[in-house]
């Protein structure tokens, strides 16, 4: 009976033993394939703009992390300085080719890859749009206006929809940059009294809903601190049907004044939300190079108070990988010898 | 019964075990995926934005590897993706441009999209087709997968392919330069080198071209530009050599020139300054005027039959003459007509640095170049005086010399330059700091650094010594035969001192040389050169002299004379 029973309790021990080797989990090799986890979108943002870097690799320079080691750029930001997303400038046709299309693509794959955010930044010009150039690009040069707005609409859907083949999704979209003026002069001037920069700028929403609809549409301008300024476009765009979604702005305090320079930012951001019903982002932000220590209380300051509005939902360093002096002399990035300084702290 | 339950529980647990293996156990993965490619479209390259980017290209990522099991993790970044660009659809022609891991793009600027399709043959100022495809593997074993193939029109800017450039090993460009006048591949020129100078001919396209090293050893005056390529070396004697690089038929030659005659209405030898590239006559003149001259001589082939070996290289005719009021180079003179500016000294030049124009003229004044000595002579390091310790050259440029002394003086020591000319070179007395003067006096001999063997290096250029090491040498091992970078002690040799020897067998090349290393440290080190000498600090890549695979040798080194031996 004793021996019935071992030859019936034998095999089905056996089989059990096997059955437990069979379902144990295989070794896992490193490094491991890893998800990475992309930043949450609607969260406050941390942002660089860093639309220089792919040029900058193809001088040869080089970033450290905070250990010394050659690290990618924006990866060392996303390490080292908490940046969760990222500002690409385009232009239309530049003549260095540095900001087109496609090199936006390649560095917003980089971001998105990163898990960082990415906000795209219409300037509408083959080269710098600020307050004072707004240049049309040569190509567009003799467009009426129905014209140029086609022109933006597809140049915006061609840009967005290179992004969108490689399954990058921009959280924001700006349609020109610090255009207190207007954009894509001498059709989309403010001060002509017609109706042109708002069709432009509508020109622009429409195309990146059409792309992206979840996408925030961004409308920049420079100087913070000035109220003036931005009641000014705003009040343009309210009056001519003008849509976006949030207000951008350019801040760079002078050295010794930075509180003031984000006191008066922080009141402006909620005057603007309560006449506008917009929320800012701070797209540009940046101090000399050797003020760091400034640079970071500013920042961090504007953070605080910012987000105390309720208001604010981002801030982006101008160019922080910039080296003192590069393109011919700007001096507010926020690295040394290719690291950090501790400006970027206030992110922390 | 018994049987049955034996065939049961067999049967169970065979069941089992397959199962088992069917499951789990084999597990596979999908290996390397093929990348869609796409870029950023035709090309007119600009020349005059040279920094500007020219073309983006990017491409699927195909970094993570898919499993047969979902529980198993792959590694990262395994995939191996290569960029092929040609300028046919087969790809039978390709260049190669290995990508980073896990990357997903490239971007060429101006320049380097314009030397990339030179380098691929696109012809200049017209518009062809480029093929670009990326190649994906998992290992070099493993079966390839492509990309689609992306092509676009590309306007190359014309590249001036009149001027070879000349790197030195470092591949920094030294500002010397061979000409091909036809933009035919061949560049030739003159070229004042030391023995054994290690160099590299950059075209304008930018390819690059060194002596072949498919062998795994290097191949004198066989050319290659690819990935595997070693750089250039000439032979052993230092000096002026008509150098021939031939990109068509792959071979370079260099023909050395150890001097020079004028004949006509001035005479005499030529020297060579290299450093200058100049041939110089110092004479006078009677009367100023136009007068006659040929320059001829005989110089040392050396090409790819020869290799280095100086036994081996050709005798061969050299001599200038001149067409048209240019100067010519063959083997026959011919009459080359110069102006003597005024009666008196004069210099005759034979300028050769520009291969565009070579150039012989006449000055005013007399001009002897000094050549550079190869040995710095130690005196009383041993309280002897004969002129049979020395120095060895090691940095031309700065004119610093090194070798171990043996130190064991009651007087100090001094150092000389020329051989029992008993000039001394010592301490500076205007200073504490390890100055040298020339013209010193007994009074300012060195003290030595204690009793033992020393490195000692002293600087003409810089006029001062110092010692390569803080303490006496007290054991040598070497490093680098057969490419195994193991440290194998030397014993020394009794009687000898500064003479170390040790076994050594040659199973395979010695491609980056060899270095003596100093009391087990890597910082303190002779290499050798190909010459049989050894170098303070530096060390020449290839076979050292004698090294033949499959023989064992008695490897014998001289600090002191910084020579080498390989004895079988």
């Amino acid at each position: 009976m004793f021996k019935r029973i071992i030859g019936i309790l034998l095999p089905l021990m056996l089989a059990s033993c096997v059955q437990v080797s069979c379902t144990q989990e295989s070794p896992v090799t490193n490094p491991r394939q890893q998800e990475v986890v992309p930043a949450a979108p609607g969260t406050f943002a941390k942002g660089a703009d860093v639309s220089w870097l792919t040029q900058m690799e193809s001088e040869g320079l080089v970033f450290n992390n905070k250990n010394g080691v050659a690290t990618e750029c924006m990866q060392l930001l996303k390490e080292d300085c908490n940046v969760d997303a990222i500002r690409l400038r385009v232009w239309v046709n530049p003549t260095a080719g540095w900001n087109n299309a496609d090199d936006v693509l390649v560095k917003a794959r980089r971001a998105a890859a990163l898990g960082l955010r990415v906000m795209v930044d219409f300037h509408f010009s083959d080269t710098w749009a600020d307050p004072a150039h707004q240049q049309t690009p040569v190509a567009w040069a003799d467009y009426d206006l129905a014209r140029l707005k086609s022109a933006v609409s597809t140049h915006v859907s061609e840009v967005l929809g290179k992004l969108k083949a490689f399954n990058v999704t921009p959280e924001w979209v700006q349609i020109g940059n610090e255009t207190r003026t207007g954009m894509l002069w001498p059709l989309g001037k403010i001060d002509n009294g017609n109706s042109n920069y708002a069709e432009l700028t509508n020109a622009g929403y429409d195309a990146v809903k059409s792309v992206f609809p979840e996408a925030k549409v961004i409308v920049h301008l420079d100087s913070g601190n000035n109220l003036n300024l931005y009641t000014y476009v705003f009040d343009y765009l309210k009056n001519k049907g003008g849509k976006y979604d949030i207000i951008g702005m350019s801040l760079y305090p002078e050295n010794g004044k930075s509180a003031d320079y984000v006191n008066q930012c922080v009141s402006n951001i909620s005057a603007l939300f309560t006449k506008y019903g917009k929320p800012v982002i701070v797209c540009e932000i940046g101090m000399d190079h050797d003020q760091a220590e400034e640079c970071r209380d500013c920042i961090a300051s504007l953070i605080s108070k910012g987000c105390e509005t309720g208001h604010l939902e981002g801030v982006f360093y101008w160019e922080p990988q910039a080296p003192a002096g590069y393109n011919e002399g700007y001096g507010k990035g926020c690295f040394e010898n290719g690291s950090p300084t501790v400006a970027l702290d206030a992110y922390k | 019964m018994k049987t049955a339950q034996y065939i049961y529980t067999s049967l169970v647990a065979a069941l089992c075990l397959s199962a088992c293996v069917k499951d789990g156990d084999i597990i596979t993965t999908g290996g390397a995926q093929p990348v869609e490619l796409s870029g950023s479209g035709d090309v007119v390259i600009d020349k005059n934005e040279p920094e500007g980017l020219a073309l983006t290209l990017n491409w699927t990522d195909n970094s993570n590897l898919t499993s047969s099991d979902e529980r198993v993790q792959l590694p990262v970044g395994t995939t191996i993706n290569t960029l092929q660009f040609s300028a046919t659809a087969d790809f039978q022609s390709v260049v190669e441009i290995l990508t980073e891991s896990g990357s997903t793009s490239m971007q060429f600027t101006a320049e380097s999209l314009n030397s990339l399709v030179g380098r691929v043959g696109l012809p200049g100022d017209q518009a062809s087709t480029l093929y670009i495809r990326i190649r994906s593997v998992l290992s070099n074993n493993t079966e390839p997968k492509y990309s689609n193939i992306y092509q676009i029109q590309v306007t190359p800017y014309t590249i001036d392919m009149t001027i070879g450039y000349v790197l030195d090993a470092g591949r920094v460009d030294t500002g010397l330069t061979l000409y091909s006048p036809e933009s035919n591949g061949v560049y030739s020129g003159f070229l004042g080198v030391a023995g054994w100078y290690n160099w590299w001919l950059l075209e304008g396209n930018g390819v690059l071209w060194g002596n072949i090293g498919d062998d795994g050893g290097g191949k004198p005056f066989v050319i290659s530009s690819n990935d595997q390529h070693w750089n250039f070396w000439y032979p052993g004697p230092a000096g002026c050599y008509y150098t021939v690089v031939n990109t068509v038929r792959q071979e370079w030659s260099a023909l050395h020139i150890p001097s020079l005659t004028v004949a006509g209405d001035i005479t005499g030898e030529m020297t060579y300054d290299r450093k200058t590239g100049k041939w110089t006559l110092s004479g006078n003149a009677a009367s100023a005027g136009a007068v006659t001259i040929r320059i001829s001589g005989t110089g040392k082939q050396y090409n790819a039959q020869t290799g280095t070996d100086d036994a081996a290289a050709i005798d061969t005719p050299v001599a200038f003459g001149m067409e048209d009021g240019k100067l010519t180079f063959g083997d026959t003179p011919s009459d080359i007509t110069v102006t003597v500016p005024a009666a008196g000294d004069i210099t005759l030049t034979l300028d050769l640095n520009d291969p565009q124009a070579w150039n012989c003229e006449v000055t005013e004044g007399s001009e002897t170049p000094v050549e550079i000595q190869q040995i710095l002579y130690v005196l009383g390091n041993d309280d002897t005086w004969n002129y049979d310790q020395y120095l060895t050259l090691y940095d031309e440029e700065n004119l610093c010399y090194a070798a171990a002394v043996n130190f064991n003086c009651s007087w100090g020591y001094y150092f000389s330059k020329e051989y029992q000319g008993w000039d001394h070179i010592n301490q500076d007395p205007n200073t504490t700091e390890w100055k040298l003067i020339l013209n010193g006096t007994d009074d300012n001999n060195i003290s030595g650094p204690g009793v033992g063997l020393y490195v000692t290096i002293a600087s003409l250029g810089w006029m001062s010594y110092w010692y390569g090491m803080a303490n006496p040498i007290t054991s040598v091992s070497y490093t680098g035969f057969n490419d195994n970078w193991d440290m194998v002690e030397m014993t020394a040799v009794p009687g000898q001192v500064g003479v170390y020897s040790a076994q050594v067998t040659a199973t395979a090349d010695t491609p980056w040389g060899v270095q003596i290393l100093l009391n087990g440290s890597w910082d303190y080190m002779f290499g050798t050169y190909l010459d049989g000498s050894l170098r303070w600090s530096k060390k020449q890549d290839g076979n050292p002299k004698g090294w033949e695979v499959g023989k064992t040798y008695t490897f014998t080194v001289d600090l002191c004379k910084c020579t080498y031996s390989l004895t079988e």
